[in-house]
């Protein structure tokens, strides 16, 4: 049986005076990947940016409920959200890489804010994290060029580079394969499996197939509520609610 | 006669002058207005504080922008419109030509006011308000997801709201600003040079020592260093603008 790490606990979430999720319990697994499924605007989102406190930066969004890591809460005064955050690292749907700066700085950027000092570990971390991402062939004569030129599928690998190499304890990914291409889709699937041997992804995605494909539980959400949770095999093979089977079967969504 | 011809000339360029200005304040308010409606109705997610508080700084920017350009356009053109009738009308000629001998004067405080005073002021306002703005996370959100995005990614990878603005916003105002330096130096010389090629063939001034001109406007050599150093300018205005283009300010 895998360890816990992490425990939503009667979570709920508002923007403004809509309700975005409500009372969400659920564990997250440590090594596993867990898929966030739902069709658009079910709250998958928003739960993730709950889980990195996220969610709170912008104006009128609030939350209510806990958040538990390894037993502690997140949402604890004296908790550093900063730290929090470079521990929770997240890839969005859309390639978020800085074209101000280089290849090697965007990545290096995390560490430099963690105030790593030393130019070799810095190169060193960077190299690591292209190798894992399998891009450091593709980038190496160009790593302090602007990323401008890149594909989007390798901005968001570079992306991804970027959030493993601040060594995280959680790996979130909102979409993250919504925008880039089938192959690429594919590297992204295999990646994900890569790493969660070491962390625990925690995965929102609108495609069910991609779910069924990569990871090992499946949350279903609908309208800000967790309809059900489980194994994927059971939830795809045996829903125990109708609206999951609805929303799998295509009926909606 | 000489006299009525004079005032006659006078009043065309002073009819010149506020046509061009209410033609360029007209043209900029049009801008505005199209812009305004257009935020207005593709916003429409925004809540109505967010979109008073875009607005407000919209109408400040674009206001600031047609009052900006429409001030040394208005001059230059009335400059040009006392030329031209300078050259139309031989009567009246010592009346014009003494209003012609103030006006580079006049153009070239205009200028060396909007370019390096009221531009940057401008400048400055708008970048604090953004900076404000973002600081408090309470008036606007930038207008697209990806820019959006930008800024959660900073937070995600740790940085807190005050780094944010510095590394966005800073770095862009940096570059902006600089890359607007250069541009005064660069709009400086284009809008300058032809005054003083006209101006040196047409008057003998003394007016704020521009002797220096009339070499200036006779020497072909100092006229293609002129033409060069514009080429470098706007290059480098180019570059400039092109580190920001990253993230486009919506303002100016």
């Amino acid at each position: 049986m895998a360890r816990t790490i992490l425990e939503v606990r009667d979570l709920e979430a508002w923007s403004d005076d809509r309700k975005i999720l409500d009372r969400i319990n659920l564990n997250v697994e440590n090594k596993k990947v867990l898929s966030i499924i739902g069709p658009r605007g079910s709250g998958k989102s928003s739960l993730l940016r709950c889980i990195n406190r996220l969610f709170e930066e912008r104006t009128g969004n609030r939350v209510a409920g806990d958040v538990l890591y390894e037993g502690t809460s997140i949402y604890a005064e004296s908790r550093d959200i900063l730290k929090l955050r470079r521990k929770f690292s997240m890839v969005f749907a859309e390639p978020t890489t800085f074209n101000h700066l280089s290849i090697f700085e965007n990545i290096a950027l995390g560490l430099r804010l963690e105030r790593v000092e030393s130019g070799a570990v810095i190169g060193e971390a960077v190299e690591k994290a292209l190798l894992t991402v399998g891009l450091w062939d593709d980038v190496k004569s160009k790593l302090h060029s602007s990323p401008q030129r890149l594909g989007r599928g390798e901005k968001q690998l570079l992306c991804f580079a970027r959030s493993l190499v601040l060594r995280p304890k959680v790996i979130l990914m909102d979409e993250a394969t919504s925008t880039v291409g089938l192959q690429k889709t594919m590297i992204f699937e295999q990646l994900i499996r890569e790493v969660s041997a070491k962390i625990p992804v925690i995965f929102t995605t609108s495609s069910r197939k991609q779910a069924a494909r990569i990871s090992d539980r499946t949350a279903f959400i609908l309208n800000g509520e967790l309809i059900e949770v489980g194994k994927t095999s059971d939830l795809f093979m045996n829903p125990r609610d109708h609206r999951t089977e609805d929303y799998l079967t295509g009926r909606f969504g | 006669m000489f006299k009525l011809e004079a005032r006659l000339n006078r009043s065309r360029s002073m009819m010149l002058s506020l046509y061009s200005l209410s033609f360029f304040a007209l043209g900029s308010s049009l801008v505005f207005l199209v812009s305004l409606f257009y935020h207005l109705i593709t916003r429409v997610e925004w809540s109505q504080r967010q979109r008073l508080g875009q607005l407000l700084l919209e109408s400040l920017g674009y206001i600031s922008v047609a009052m900006f350009w429409s001030i040394p356009l208005a001059v230059g053109l009335t400059y040009l419109a006392v030329t031209w009738s300078n050259t139309r009308y031989a009567l009246g000629f010592s009346e014009v030509l003494h209003f012609v001998d103030r006006t580079p004067a006049l153009i070239l405080g205009v200028v060396f006011l909007y370019f390096s005073f009221l531009q940057p002021l401008y400048l400055i306002l708008v970048y604090v308000l953004l900076a404000v703005s973002q600081l408090s996370r309470r008036w606007i959100r930038l207008s697209s997801r990806v820019r959006s995005l930008d800024i959660d990614c900073m937070l995600s990878l740790g940085h807190n709201v005050v780094g944010v603005t510095l590394t966005l916003y800073m770095r862009q105002f940096l570059f902006h600003y600089l890359g607007h330096l250069v541009a005064v130096f660069c709009n400086l010389f284009v809008i300058v040079t032809p005054v003083f090629f006209l101006k040196s063939y047409a008057v003998s001034s003394s007016v704020l020592g521009l002797k220096m001109y009339h070499w200036l406007g006779r020497d072909s050599g100092a006229a293609a260093l002129f033409a060069l150093t514009v080429v470098i300018f706007h290059s480098l205005r180019v570059f400039l603008d092109r580190k920001t283009s990253y993230l486009e300010v919506e303002f100016g």
